[in-house]
């Protein structure tokens, strides 16, 4: 017993030990940067598609690997990994749209939003772009105002190769979102 | 070179499942040789008799904090950088009780259920089926639990986060703690043994 006691006695001495000199040296911890879905810094699929559409100046960026990126991307999309951003040479009239893991991209808009360039973010950008750009659906009991609405959404929806319909939104997951755009034969 | 390796790109996705194999195989090595492959030692952690389960899972606790503070104290891991579950309060209260009951009837948890099952012990066969009975019914009727599986979202919360305590002082708190669970458990188990 004396024998099993003496090691546990030394990792406990250790133990506190460490644990004592923790609080007195400090944390090099910095807090996972993290995306506010509501936040200013948001794009929306909708909007990027607008922008796109308009060939304004916008870079997209894919944040996610290689394998996930050859399975679809956005619409100009290029990908970066994420410690190749700095090969970005933004200037005050550059707007970027961020998309990827969150956790990624949270770290890619903290990095850069202290430049000089507008940098935005999305939230799933995949998943959202796939429901609201290239799977977009209209209630069959929609008001007049919700089809006037949904006009310049479908068509945008159409322009990349999307199809509007009537019906249930598809709540399946963007997996799956993206195997029915593939069978309509858009090669993104 | 920093940690974590996986996300500063050091080796891809088949690598770090190769890797976390490897360290599941050692885990489960040191599990069955703590005599953690039982239910019947397992179980006595709920009747006070065999305090090991208490002993493993702080040690485990005590060693990853002061793991993850130093290392990224000395700059060679980025703590900002691993992964923190995000906590889902009302969905974790009632999965962690129905971990519980589990535990305590069948003596077994999923991890050393497989160990018990590796050293040839048919309860962790059962114990094993169950779990993937168990799986196989959560997925047939999670259109039926999702709104409550996404209910209390608290996102990925800290304990620093919540007590607004410095992570220094945490890590102390959870040493503490963890040393004065050791030097209880000893003593109710030499007044057990009596």
């Amino acid at each position: 017993m004396s024998r099993v006691r003496s090691p546990n006695r030394a990792l406990a001495a250790i133990a506190l030990l460490l644990g004592g000199l923790a609080p007195l040296v400090g944390s090099s911890f910095t807090a996972p940067a993290r995306l506010e879905p509501d936040g200013p810094a948001r794009a929306r699929a909708v909007e990027l598609a607008r922008w796109l559409r308009e060939r304004r100046a916008v870079q997209v960026v894919d944040l996610r690997d290689s394998t996930r990126f050859a399975d679809f991307h956005l619409p100009t999309a290029r990908r970066l990994a994420e410690d190749q951003l700095e090969t970005l040479d933004l200037t005050r009239a550059d707007t970027v749209v961020l998309y990827g893991d969150e956790a990624v991209v949270a770290r890619a808009h903290r990095a850069l939003a202290d430049g000089p360039a507008r940098v935005l973010y999305m939230v799933d950008g995949v998943g959202e772009w796939l429901a609201e750009i290239m799977n977009p659906v209209i209630a069959p009991d929609a008001t007049a105002e919700q089809r006037a609405a949904f006009a310049p959404i479908a068509e945008l929806s159409r322009y990349f190769g999307g199809l509007p319909r009537q019906g249930v939104r598809d709540s399946s997951g963007s997996r799956h979102l993206l195997e029915q755009t593939r069978r309509r034969g858009c090669a993104f | 070179m920093r940690a974590p390796f996986y996300e500063y790109g050091l080796f891809g996705e088949s690598t770090s499942l190769g890797i976390a194999l490897a360290i599941g195989v050692v885990f489960g090595f040191f599990l069955e040789r703590g005599g953690l492959g039982d239910a019947r030692k397992l179980a006595a952690q709920f009747y006070l008799t065999d305090l090991t389960v208490l002993k493993v899972m702080f040690s485990a606790i005590v060693t990853a904090a002061l793991g993850l503070f130093w290392l990224g104290r000395l700059g060679i891991l980025d703590v900002s950088r691993v992964y923190v579950l995000p906590t889902y309060v009302a969905p974790h209260l009632v999965g962690g009780l129905v971990f519980g009951v589990g535990f305590v009837m069948g003596g077994l948890c999923p991890g050393t259920s497989c160990v018990s099952l590796s050293s040839g012990k048919l309860d962790g066969l059962v114990l094993l089926g169950g779990m993937l009975l168990g799986i196989v019914l959560f997925n047939e009727t999670y259109p039926l639990l999702a709104t409550f599986y996404d209910s209390t979202p608290l996102g990925q919360v800290t304990l620093t986060d919540l007590f607004h305590f410095s992570q220094g002082v945490m890590v102390l708190a959870l040493v503490l703690m963890a040393v004065a669970s050791f030097w209880l458990a000893e003593r109710i188990e030499a007044s057990r043994r009596r």
